[in-house]
């Protein structure tokens, strides 16, 4: 459940190019500590070497000649399929296993990796799932090793393995393994400032620039978005339907949503939570500036893709001028990265919605100080009494 | 028997093998496929260029088989050897989810690198 619900706001970390490990890791890591009655410091461990071996697994993947990865070109939820096999992993280190066990216990979850990114073009919500499906099948593999169900000993890499189901056999092993414990790719996740996918928000953050800039939406004619191609699939195809979405959860999807609201003007940290809701989905300014927003792809955006997910976009008012606004460094990476100020709004606005504010402030205080804590007891009490 | 063509028989891979068995000639990659049972490692001979390499398989190694690829017949079964000889890392590649498993269990605990110091 905490997979499910940490995948659909879409606000959930980015690791380029396909990759949002902590939905799934994080939910396994905390019910695992919280069931053994692990400590602070554990925990801290575990979430960090679990979404190491997510980026790891997932990253091995990518075609070093082109910079794409082989998963998300066949509309594969690497997210879901690696979090699986990662989660599984670190929940069997977690329940004390051996080598052996964690083998065991990553080669039954090659068997139940999964998930699909075609929700991203045409909809439905069964995409929000997967990161929690992936969580739910680590811990059950993981405990089918502890009870002495094996995994293939060739699981990842064998002819039949997980590398040739998903990719045809096309991987780098020296990318997966070499340096795990001593280097760390997890020190380029970044966090999400807006809560929609993250091919969106360099577009809204250049919409945002003009507005601050004085851009007034009565003197928009039209809009061009230039992305990546990769982007362009994702957040700008099919047009007409990212121009007119059918659904919140499709607005997240969609460059022509997501610019039209920044050029309006939104909450949290520029497009909160609120910003996605079925009221603004309906709104008939919204609906009608979201049409005048087209997408296209740029060669200058490709060739800055996937170490960054960049944006031109291009405005025509009716006076006749065009305005130019380049986002080229997405908000929350290392190299524009947000503030304690900023992670902290973006906290309290996810809590916003299920705790009071001096519930809210308890639990920034616990997490603040969660290294030192003997076990999750008094995080677990404040969620208790919310269910309660 | 012909002796006298056994007469003009020569070694053509020196090698320092412990257990040294089932020599077959593979007509697709064109090498002397062979095994040392001890070592536990598959060799391929490639006679043009004179070189030999050892693909280590993680457990004795009794036979191998050329049908398509290569398998290893070993106490857990058939073992892919080298599904795509032009891979340089092959050798690595046949133990990648024990490597991993390995390298899981070994990691003491997490210490942020200097680039999370900065970028947080």
């Amino acid at each position: 459940m905490n997979g499910l619900l940490a995948r659909s706001l879409e606000f959930d970390d980015m690791a380029m190019p396909d990759l949002h490990p902590s939905g799934s890791i994080v939910p396994i890591v905390l019910a695992l500590c919280e069931w053994c009655g692990a400590p602070g410091r554990d925990l801290l461990s575990a979430i960090a070497i679990g979404l190491e071996l997510c980026l790891r697994l997932g990253r091995a993947g990518v075609d070093q000649a082109t910079r794409m990865s082989r998963f998300l070109q066949r509309g594969q939820d690497a997210t879901a399929i690696c979090g699986c096999i990662a989660g599984a992993a670190v929940a069997a280190r977690l329940l004390g296993l051996d080598s052996s066990g964690i083998a065991n216990a990553i080669g039954i979850a090659v068997s139940f990796a999964s998930g699909s990114l075609e929700g991203n073009r045409s909809g439905g919500t069964i995409k929000r799932f997967q990161s929690g499906w992936a969580a739910k099948s680590a811990i059950q593999a993981a405990m089918l090793a502890k009870y002495g169900v094996e995994g293939p000993t060739q699981a990842l890499e064998g002819r039949y393995g997980f590398y040739h189901c998903f990719v045809d056999g096309q991987f780098d092993e020296t990318s997966l393994v070499e340096g795990l414990g001593h280097t760390w790719q997890i020190s380029d996740l970044r966090f999400k400032p807006y809560p929609s996918n993250y091919y969106t928000h360099t577009g809204i953050d250049a919409a945002l620039a003009l507005r601050k800039k004085g851009l007034r939406v009565d003197e928009i004619v039209s809009a061009e978005l230039a992305v990546a191609t990769s982007m362009l699939h994702t957040v700008g195809e099919p047009l007409d339907r990212k121009q007119a979405p059918k659904s919140t959860y499709e607005a997240k999807f969609s460059a022509p949503y997501a610019v039209a609201s920044a050029l309006i003007g939104g909450s949290g940290l520029g497009l909160g939570i609120n910003d996605f809701s079925d009221e603004m989905l309906g709104d008939p300014a919204r609906r009608t500036l979201m049409r005048k927003v087209s997408v296209i792809a740029a060669a200058r955006c490709d060739s800055i893709f996937p170490d960054q997910a960049p944006s031109i976009l291009s405005v025509r008012t009716a006076n006749g001028k065009t305005l130019i606004e380049e986002a080229m460094i997405n908000r929350g990476s290392a190299g524009r990265p947000l503030s304690d100020h900023e992670l902290s709004t973006k906290f309290s606005e996810n809590c916003a919605g299920g705790l009071a504010p001096s519930r809210v402030d308890a639990l920034r205080e616990l997490i603040d100080r969660i290294e030192e804590a003997d076990d999750l007891s008094e995080i677990v009490r404040i969620f208790e009494a919310v269910s309660g | 028997m012909d002796t006298a063509k056994l007469g003009t028989e020569s070694v053509v891979v020196r090698n320092q093998a412990v257990l040294g068995e089932a020599p077959i000639w593979d007509a697709r990659t064109q090498n002397l496929v062979w095994v040392d049972i001890i070592v536990e490692t598959v060799h391929f001979f490639d006679p043009v260029a004179n070189k030999d390499r050892a693909v280590a398989v993680g457990e004795p190694v009794g036979s191998v088989a050329t049908s398509g690829g290569i398998s290893a017949l070993t106490p857990s079964g058939c073992l892919d050897v080298l599904v795509r000889m032009e891979i340089d890392n092959s050798r690595r590649r046949i133990t990648t989810t024990p490597s991993l498993a390995m390298l899981i269990c070994s990691i003491s605990t997490w210490q942020p690198s200097p680039l999370e110091i900065v970028s947080t």
